[in-house]
């Protein structure tokens, strides 16, 4: 279901929105979508339009960049 | 009284606003929640409609008419619960889906649309097969009822998406997995 099944986007939703105590259904709300798709995006499964990759970055408050990327992001131990 | 306002229903859709909220936010445990299930509901759906679809051959009038109303009422009943098991993304306007849904949506009539021109193909050198080969001519037409046909092949048309996005849609993660 991505839009682009070759080129993965990875993110780091899951660790921004649980560093901002965050559920997914509030950050859900917050971007206007389900919160299935918040689950999608967190897996990988679905990759965001640039509309609602801006979104979430502004309200995780962190630059669009350090949030999403097509190369896999160095695991925080 | 407002809320009745609010409820807008979507003639092109064939479904409420209220509806399509209500589906997309139940968080109550479904077993078509999982893929196999609803995969086995669309197998069911497809034998319903291939027998409805051939209901013609019934020579019978009484068995014939009995036939067709169990099975249109089975259709039926089986439309409704496809519709349910996708929660209505296939008939939800754009207005209540997000990006992900939408895109869901599309891809699902595009393989829909592929099939529809499979089944009409089908149908086509079906009944050109039947008149031509088998009955030599077209006047055996004259005595054949076309409503039936029509009406299987208008219920192919409406059950076709959501059977799409039933069979292709993963299972859905835990609602308490997904929403915490």
């Amino acid at each position: 279901m991505s839009r682009n099944e070759e080129i993965p986007v990875y993110n780091r939703i899951a660790e921004q929105r649980e560093l901002l105590g965050m559920s997914r259904q509030q950050l859900a709300d917050s971007v206007g979508v389900h919160y299935q798709t918040i689950g999608y995006l967190e897996r990988g499964e679905y990759s965001p339009s640039l509309v609602l990759a801006m979104r979430i970055s502004e309200v995780l408050g962190k630059d669009i960049q350090n949030l999403f990327s097509i190369q896999a992001f160095a695991k925080v131990k | 009284m407002t809320e009745k306002k609010d409820n807008k229903f979507y003639w092109f859709s064939g479904v409420t606003k209220h509806e399509v909220l209500e589906s997309l936010n139940d968080s109550r445990p479904s077993i078509f929640r999982n893929q196999f299930n609803r995969r086995v509901l669309v197998l069911i759906t497809v034998v319903c409609l291939i027998c409805f679809s051939l209901i013609f051959c019934i020579l019978q009038p009484k068995l014939k008419s009995y036939a067709e109303i169990i099975l249109l009422a089975m259709i039926l009943m089986l439309y409704f619960q496809l519709r349910k098991s996708v929660r209505n993304v296939a008939d939800a306007p754009d207005e209540l889906l997000d990006e992900r849904q939408i895109a869901i949506r599309n891809t699902g009539y595009l393989h829909a649309y592929r099939w529809l021109s499979v089944l009409m193909m089908i149908h086509a050198i079906g009944f050109i097969a039947l008149f031509e080969l088998f009955l030599g001519n077209f006047n055996w037409a004259e005595n054949f009822k076309y409503s039936q046909p029509i009406i299987a092949f208008c219920m192919w048309v409406a059950c076709l998406p959501s059977m799409v996005l039933a069979w292709q849609l993963p299972s859905e993660h835990s609602i308490p997995e997904d929403s915490k």
